[in-house]
C-alpha cells in the first residue's frame, strides 16, 4: 500500500508536488485540520456559485474614493496659507487620528471590515504628516531628524501594537515601514557607519520578509524581500567598492539567487540577477573598456545580460513558479 | 516564549539585528567614553559667521607664536565681497560646550596697526598649536557622505560627520557652530594648556 502511495507521489509533476508541500507546510504552521480544509473548500465552491459584484462598479468605487480623497487634499492645500497653526494640525493629525479610530471601529463590524484597510492607509499617511506639521508649527528649531525620530517612534508603537492586537496585513506593512524610518534616523543621528546600517537593515528586512512569507501576511513579503535585498546589495557594494574584497559582492549576488530558489521569491531572484548583471557591467567597463574597446565591452555586457536573463527565467520556472 | 522563539527564529533574528547594532554602538562609543579620561585641555578654533545683513568692518587672522595667540586685524576694504566674520571659539570636552571668545576688534586693530598683536582677551592663555594635545587627543576632520539607499528610502540623506577630538575609541563631537550661526568654516588654532 505504502509502495503504491510512494509510486503515486513520484508520478506527480514537480510544480504540483511543490504546491502540495506548501499546503502541508501552511496547514502544519497554522494547525489546520483536514476537516477544516474540506469545509473551506466546500465554502469556496458555494461562494463561487454566488454572483460576483461587477468589475465596473468596483472600478468606479475605487475612482470615486480617489476623487473624494484628492478633493479633500486639494481643498486643504488651497486654504493652507489661510489656516493657523491649530487648524493645520487639526486637518492633518486630527483627520489621521479620526481615520485610525474609524478603521478600528470598522473592524468590530463584519459589514464594514473591508473599509478598514483604506482607513488604516489614510491614517498611516495623515498621522505622520500631522505630527511633522505640529512639530514644524510649535517647535523652536533644532535638528529636523529628532522630529522625524519622534514621529517614527510614535507611529511604530501605534502601528505595531494595533497589528499585535488585530493581525491586519496593512498594519504589518506600516509597522515595518515606520520601524525602518525609526532605525535609519536613529543611526543617522548617532553618525553610525551608513554601510553598516544598510547591511544590518537589509538582512533584518529579508528575515522579516521570510517570516511574513510563512504567515498569512504573505502578500507584502515580496515588497520587503525586494527592499531588504536591494538595501543589502547597495550597502555591500559601497563597502567593498574599489577594494580587494569586491568579489564578495559577486558571491553575495550568487547567494541571493540561491536563496531566492530556497525561499521561492521572485523579488530576491530579480535583485540577485540585477546585482550580478550590474557588477558584470561595472567590472567590464572598469577593466576591459580601455583594453578591448568600448564596443566589444558592450557586446560582452549584452551577452551577459542575455545569459543572466535566460538563467533567471529558468530558475523561476524550475524552482520558484508554482 | 521559548517555543515562540523556536518557531519564529528567522523573525526573531530579523528584529534583533537592529537592536544588536544599537547595543554594539553603545558598547563602542558610550562605554569607552565613560571609562576613559576626558580631554584636559580646551580646543581653540575659529568658525566663520555669515553676516547676511552687512559685511564685517574688520577682518582677523590668528596664529600661535611661542605659545601665545597673535591676531592680525585689518579693515575690510572689499565690503561687497566678504560677508564672513571670523569668530574665535573654545570647546570644553568636560562640559561638552562651545563658548565664543569675544574680541574687541577695533581696539586690536588700533593696537596692531596692521601688524600681529597679542589680544587682551587671550593674553593670559598658553596655547599649544601641535595637532596632538599633551594628553593625546587629536582633532579629526569632518566627512561629507550620503546615507546610502537607507537614507534615500527612509530619511537621513546627505550628512556631515562633523569634527571630533579623538583618542583611541574615545571621541567627543565638537559642535562647530552656535544654533543661530548660518554658515561655518572650521579652522584649528590650538589647545589651551595653561591660563
Amino acid at each position: 500500500m505504502s509502495q503504491k502511495i510512494d509510486m503515486s507521489v513520484a508520478s506527480i509533476p514537480p510544480a504540483k508536488k511543490a504546491a502540495l508541500q506548501d499546503i502541508v507546510h501552511l496547514a502544519k504552521h497554522h494547525q489546520i485540520t483536514l476537516d477544516e480544509i474540506s469545509h473551506a473548500f466546500a465554502n469556496v465552491s458555494a461562494q463561487a456559485n454566488k454572483p460576483s459584484p461587477s468589475v465596473l462598479s468596483q472600478l468606479f468605487g475605487y475612482i470615486g474614493g480617489i476623487f473624494v480623497f484628492a478633493g479633500i487634499g486639494v481643498f486643504i492645500s488651497m486654504y493652507w496659507d489661510d489656516f493657523g497653526s491649530a487648524a493645520r494640525v487639526l486637518v492633518t493629525l486630527g483627520t489621521g487620528l479620526v481615520a485610525f479610530i474609524m478603521a478600528l471601529v470598522c473592524l468590530t463590524d463584519k459589514r464594514y471590515e473591508r473599509a478598514a484597510t483604506p482607513l488604516f492607509l489614510i491614517a498611516a499617511l495623515l498621522q505622520p504628516t500631522g505630527i511633522l506639521v505640529m512639530l514644524n508649527e510649535y517647535s523652536s528649531g533644532g535638528d529636523a531628524r529628532h522630529g522625524l525620530l519622534f514621529m517614527a517612534t510614535y507611529m511604530l508603537i501605534q502601528q505595531a501594537a494595533t497589528f499585535w492586537a488585530k493581525q491586519r496585513t496593512v498594519l504589518a506593512f506600516s509597522a515595518i515601514l515606520f520601524g525602518c524610518i525609526f532605525f535609519a534616523n536613529l543611526f543617522d543621528i548617532w553618525d553610525a557607519n551608513e554601510k553598516l546600517i544598510g547591511i544590518v537593515l537589509g538582512i533584518s528586512l529579508i528575515c522579516v520578509a521570510y517570516a511574513l512569507n510563512q504567515s498569512r501576511h504573505l502578500p507584502i513579503a515580496p515588497f520587503w524581500y525586494f527592499v531588504g535585498s536591494a538595501i543589502l546589495m547597495w550597502s555591500v557594494f559601497e563597502a567593498v567598492e574599489k577594494t580587494p574584497f569586491e568579489i564578495i559582492y559577486l558571491g553575495l549576488a550568487a547567494a541571493l539567487i540561491f536563496l531566492s530558489t530556497a525561499v521561492r521569491s521572485r523579488a530576491l531572484l530579480a535583485v540577485g540577477s540585477l546585482s550580478m548583471l550590474a557588477y558584470i557591467g561595472y567590472f567590464t567597463a572598469k577593466h576591459f573598456a580601455n583594453t578591448l574597446g568600448w564596443p566589444i565591452a558592450l557586446v560582452i555586457i549584452g551577452i551577459a545580460l542575455i545569459g543572466m536573463s535566460a538563467f533567471a527565467v529558468k530558475l523561476n520556472n524550475q524552482y520558484i513558479k508554482q | 516564549m521559548k517555543n515562540f522563539i523556536k518557531e519564529n527564529l528567522v523573525l526573531v533574528i530579523g528584529l534583533s539585528l537592529p537592536i544588536l547594532l544599537i547595543v554594539l554602538f553603545f558598547l563602542a562609543t558610550v562605554v569607552p567614553k565613560s571609562f576613559g579620561t576626558p580631554p584636559q585641555y580646551e580646543l581653540l578654533f575659529t568658525t566663520l559667521k555669515y553676516e547676511y545683513e552687512s559685511s564685517p568692518v574688520y577682518l582677523v587672522d590668528f596664529k600661535v607664536v611661542n605659545h601665545q595667540l597673535m591676531a592680525k586685524v585689518k579693515k575690510n576694504d572689499d565690503k561687497s565681497r566678504n560677508y564672513n566674520s571670523k569668530k574665535l571659539m573654545a570647546y570644553n570636552a568636560k562640559t561638552e560646550t562651545v563658548r565664543e571668545i569675544i574680541i574687541d576688534l577695533p581696539k586690536a586693530a588700533e593696537a596692531g596697526d596692521g601688524n600681529d598683536v597679542i589680544l587682551e582677551e587671550t593674553k593670559g592663555l598658553k596655547i599649544d598649536a601641535a595637532m596632538v594635545s599633551p594628553d593625546g587627543y587629536q582633532l579629526e576632520g569632518s566627512n561629507y557622505s550620503n546615507n546610502g539607499l537607507v537614507g534615500g528610502l527612509f530619511g537621513g540623506g546627505n550628512r556631515n560627520s562633523g569634527y571630533r577630538i579623538k583618542k583611541g575609541a574615545v571621541a567627543y563631537k565638537v559642535e562647530t557652530t552656535q544654533p543661530d550661526y548660518y554658515y561655518s568654516d572650521f579652522k584649528f588654532v590650538g589647545w589651551i594648556i595653561g591660563q
